[in-house]
């Protein structure tokens, strides 16, 4: 404001001190003229000059300008991130009051079916059936409130190789040899080999996991899992020839609880593709899905090398 | 069985629809149970009559579950307790926050489970002693871990292992001679049950293992528990 008026000052006082002088002279008589002569070069010199002063005031306005709208933008961006982040804030303080308020419930259902039921044996018939679905409630909204914590949970970080991750998650499907038998993992070294990662291999491990697991269970052909460096990036596909998901459903299938349409005869809690999202981007990575329904899946991760 | 030889139970929870259900499964069980429904009434019934062991919930009004330990202990006492959780906490942010409980088990849980803790509990707490989850060291052999400033010595030298091995021996200790399924391991420790395998309990284990020298086919510390986990081999005492 103050510098506005200064501006305004600095652009009107020599108007004004020029007409009052001028008002003054005339009111006091005076009646001399000036005739100034001045050469042709030293006019092209000034109006060259002239012209230049004020194209160098156009772009100092429209820099100004330009400025005042980036910061505006920014700011913008900002407001919207942190709100964003209050949202998310928010989500995880809901789904930990939900967490919370549904675990003292089932307990009690819980303790109350085993208080009459027999001792050794457990719940029988219908109680079996309320003991199980009543702690399925719970866990569904456990691993929901636990994966809204991984957002923000400090990652236990140590120098990972990213080949033997993925070798040891294809390894673990030793227990299921049909399963096993039609995975095949491809790792390209030459010339460059896939760089080491600084992450959290448990969770990174979880993140392969749940992939993997997904690219089985949608169909029983071929899995090909491919690890390389992609440059600078550590990345691994896991291709299947499986259902596909519907071109409409490709982007909500990362969200929580979501299944894609053609999902629902296949058992799962549809907290599988965002775990593996939330997992990545904390990494400072990315999961992309390429599918056509009929055809197969790709799904992608990406991670910076340290 | 007369109730002067059943174990006395304290049983300790705001809400009557859990100590209605769960006292009644525990007394079925065996157990001869007392109900208090906050922190409050419990240390009157403490003081009242010392049970054998007390489970008791974290959130409650009055005296929460928290405090409730902290004034029983600063009262010297070392009745065994159980906390249940609901916050969903990792096992060593409650360990650090509770100055001496004897377990923890996280809500909802099966009452079976709750059982084979009471039990284990009982088996190894040593009347009028600061359980093993309330001590700054613990030895078994050779092996000495300070949990205070996370540090292993075995035989005199320090060894190097990562925060999660050290996290994971810390539990194994806590828990001598009971048989702890992998699950519960990564339920406690890592804090994430929907991990679609168990591996990440197994690699710590080798880490373990390997740093401890112990060879697995004749473990002097850890031993595998077919198909279901681990078991640490005590005894371990109050170093």
């Amino acid at each position: 404001m103050r510098r506005l008026v200064l501006v305004w000052a600095g652009v009107t006082l020599p108007a004004a001190a020029g007409v009052v002088t001028a008002l003054v002279l005339a009111l006091a008589g005076v009646r001399t003229q000036l005739e100034v002569a001045v050469g042709l070069p030293g006019l092209v010199a000034a109006g060259g000059i002239l012209l230049s002063l004020a194209a160098l005031w156009a772009v100092v306005i429209t820099r100004a300008r330009t400025r005042r709208e980036r910061e505006l933008a920014s700011a913008r961006d900002a407001a919207v991130t942190e709100g964003r982040e209050l949202e998310r804030a928010a989500h995880r303080r809901f789904l930990a009051r939900l967490d919370h308020e549904l675990k003292n419930p089932v307990t009690a259902i819980r303790a109350t079916i085993a208080a009459d039921s027999d001792p050794q044996a457990g719940p029988r018939g219908a109680l079996a059936v309320i003991d199980a679905q009543a702690t399925r409630l719970a866990t569904l909204v456990g691993e929901l409130r636990k994966l809204a914590e991984l957002e923000t949970r400090p990652l236990d970080l140590e120098i990972v190789d990213l080949e033997h991750l993925v070798a040891d998650s294809i390894e673990g499907l030793a227990a299921l040899p049909d399963a096993r038998a039609r995975v095949t993992l491809t790792v390209t070294r030459v010339p460059w080999p896939v760089p080491p990662l600084n992450a959290d291999p448990d969770l990174l491990a979880v993140a392969v996991d749940n992939v993997l697991a997904n690219a089985l269970k949608f169909g029983d052909g071929p899995v090909e899992v491919r690890v390389r460096e992609d440059d600078g990036w550590a990345v691994v596909e896991v291709a299947d020839a499986g259902r596909g998901i519907p071109a409409d459903d490709t982007d909500a299938v990362f969200d929580e609880l979501a299944r894609a349409r053609n999902a629902r005869d296949v058992g799962g809690s549809g907290i599988g593709l965002s775990l593996v999202r939330t997992v990545l981007r904390r990494h400072g990575g990315e999961v992309e899905l390429r599918s056509r329904e009929g055809e197969g899946t790709v799904i992608t991760l990406r991670l910076p090398a340290t | 069985m007369t109730d002067a030889t059943r174990p006395a139970l304290l049983l300790v929870d705001d809400d009557a629809a859990i100590t209605d259900g769960l006292g009644a499964f525990l007394e079925r069980s065996g157990y001869a149970v007392r109900v208090a429904s906050d922190g409050r009434q419990a240390l009157t019934a403490v003081a009242e009559q010392r049970p054998d062991l007390v489970v008791c919930d974290i959130v409650m009004p009055h005296v929460d579950g928290r405090e409730f330990v902290r004034r029983v202990r600063a009262g010297g006492d070392w009745v065994p307790i159980i906390l249940l959780t609901q916050l969903g906490e990792p096992y060593e942010r409650s360990a650090a926050l509770d100055e001496g409980a004897d377990d923890y088990l996280g809500k909802p849980f099966d009452p079976q489970e709750l059982l084979s803790r009471i039990r284990a509990v009982l088996r190894r707490s040593v009347p009028g002693q600061r359980p093993l989850a309330a001590s700054d060291r613990l030895q078994a052999g050779e092996l000495v871990l300070d949990r205070t400033a996370r540090r292993v010595h075995l035989d005199g030298r320090e060894l190097v292992l990562t925060p999660k091995a050290t996290t994971l021996l810390d539990y194994l200790m806590t828990h001598p001679d009971e048989v702890l399924p992998r699950e519960r391991l990564l339920a406690a420790l890592w804090g994430f049950e929907f991990a679609t395998s168990t591996r990440a309990v197994d690699h710590r284990i080798a880490e373990l293992r390997r740093v401890l020298g112990d060879d697995s086919s004749d473990p002097r510390y850890i031993e595998t528990v077919q198909s279901i986990g681990y078991r640490f081999r005590g005894p371990v005492s109050v170093g």
